[in-house]
């Protein structure tokens, strides 16, 4: 009878996990015992806590734990950088150093936040808010567009005109 | 129409009374079909095929029976163009009810209603696989999608690939719950931290999104993939471009309609 019971109480657990369970957002973990080589794409949250070479591109979030080592050069919405990166950064929105980060290569992003401890041996370039995600400003355009490095806010703009 | 594939085992007479009911509220609800007893000697695929080929009424294919029975004939015949429906009536029938499907004749309801979600399946090597794959304590080297070399520090790794959450969920990493219908699968590597002589100490998992993976282990293992084991060196595991066509019950439908 016990069995029975048991087995009731499973089917409706079970029913109500895969219920819970939704089309997940893909977290890719590497651990900190394991080694990446070569291109890694992702388009989900990505944690690393291992080592990484090669290329890192994510669509989303990108961690980088304290104790893992990334030579590499990483493309992603954002980063938080605890560890050890050799290479470049681009983001598209924040890259995030703490007091563990040390970092040797360019960073490029819209926002920087770097933490007191926090070691970088590189440039760093902020993507204005009318330049291309890639950073670069395009050439041929009007004179004001192509001349300065800062960004007039869009509000600002849009009043005057 | 409807070809009803009935396992083997439902020849025992414990289940005369569930089929008899099964049948007659098939016959009730109008879902009547060809039914087929399989035996060691019958290929569920070869029946399959030649019905496709003689009649191209064919659109649903039902196999009767546990767990057991259904991952075994879906190993077989998960690429043959057809809906499968699946009325669990056996001794082990936990997968079933992941996909809230009931116990015997109560299942014609849904067979009936004909709510049909699309599951990935994967292959691996020679065999589709629509639960799990575990590859044991081994020395793994593993190319991801032809693009990324994983190998681990640790000198032995256990690995999981799960299509559908397992009904014992403490084995997963904590917040880690695998999708059957998000086209693409996960495999959790877990490395040895530390081997004692009674047990081994699991370090911290991974865990890698792919479509394609060929992973090559030191030595030969016994690989359980949904229940059956080869014991292979050399696996190749795709995720198959056209997904499952099950029909489900609502309950057990992971996408919000």
């Amino acid at each position: 009878m016990a069995l029975f019971d048991s087995s009731h109480e499973n089917s409706h657990q079970n029913s109500v996990i895969m219920q819970n369970t939704t089309p997940h957002e893909v977290e890719t973990i590497v651990g900190p015992s394991v080694k990446v080589e070569g291109d890694f794409n992702s388009q989900g949250n990505v944690l690393i806590q291992g080592t990484v070479s090669g290329t890192i591109k994510t669509d989303k979030y990108l961690q980088v734990e304290e104790g893992a080592k990334i030579m590499a050069s990483v493309r992603a919405d954002s980063v938080k950088v605890s560890g050890e990166v050799q290479g470049n950064i681009r983001a598209k929105s924040t890259i995030e150093l703490t007091p563990t980060a040390r970092v040797i290569g360019d960073i490029e992003a819209k926002t920087l936040i770097i933490a007191p401890g926090a070691i970088l041996h590189g440039k760093c370039a902020m993507l204005g808010t009318n330049e291309a995600p890639d950073g670069k400003a395009k050439a041929g355009k009007r004179r004001g567009e192509a001349e300065g490095d800062y960004a007039f806010p869009k509000s600002l703009v849009e009043d005057e005109a | 129409m409807y070809l009803y594939l009935y396992d083997a085992s439902l020849k025992e007479r414990q289940y005369e009374r569930v089929i008899s009911n099964l049948e007659t509220q098939m016959t009730d609800l109008g879902i009547t079909g060809k039914i087929v007893r399989l035996s060691s000697l019958l290929s569920p695929k070869q029946i399959i095929s030649e019905e496709l080929r003689r009649s191209k009424d064919l659109k649903t294919v039902v196999i009767v029976g546990d767990d057991t029975a259904f991952t075994k004939i879906i190993q077989q015949v998960a690429d043959l163009p057809v809906t499968f429906g699946w009325v669990p009536v056996g001794p082990k029938t936990d997968l079933a009810e992941r996909f809230g499907l009931p116990y015997g004749a109560a299942c014609a309801q849904i067979l009936s209603r004909r709510r049909i979600m699309e599951l990935d399946v994967a292959s691996c090597n020679q065999f589709y696989f629509f639960d799990f794959c575990h590859i044991p304590l081994a020395g793994v080297t593993m190319q991801l999608d032809g693009s990324m070399t994983i190998r681990g520090d640790a000198e032995k790794m256990e690995c999981f690939i799960w299509n559908v959450p397992p009904t014992n969920r403490s084995q997963m990493p904590p917040g880690y719950t695998p999708s059957p219908y998000d086209r693409q699968l996960e495999i959790v590597l877990m490395p040895v931290a530390r081997k004692t002589i009674f047990s081994s100490k699991m370090a911290p998992p991974s865990i890698f999104p792919f479509r394609d993976a060929k992973i090559i282990l030191d030595k030969p293992m016994a690989v359980n993939v949904d229940g059956n084991v080869l014991k292979e060196r050399q696996l190749n595991i795709q995720l198959l471009p056209k997904p499952l066509r099950l029909i489900v019950h609502r309950q057990g439908d992971t996408k919000a309609i």
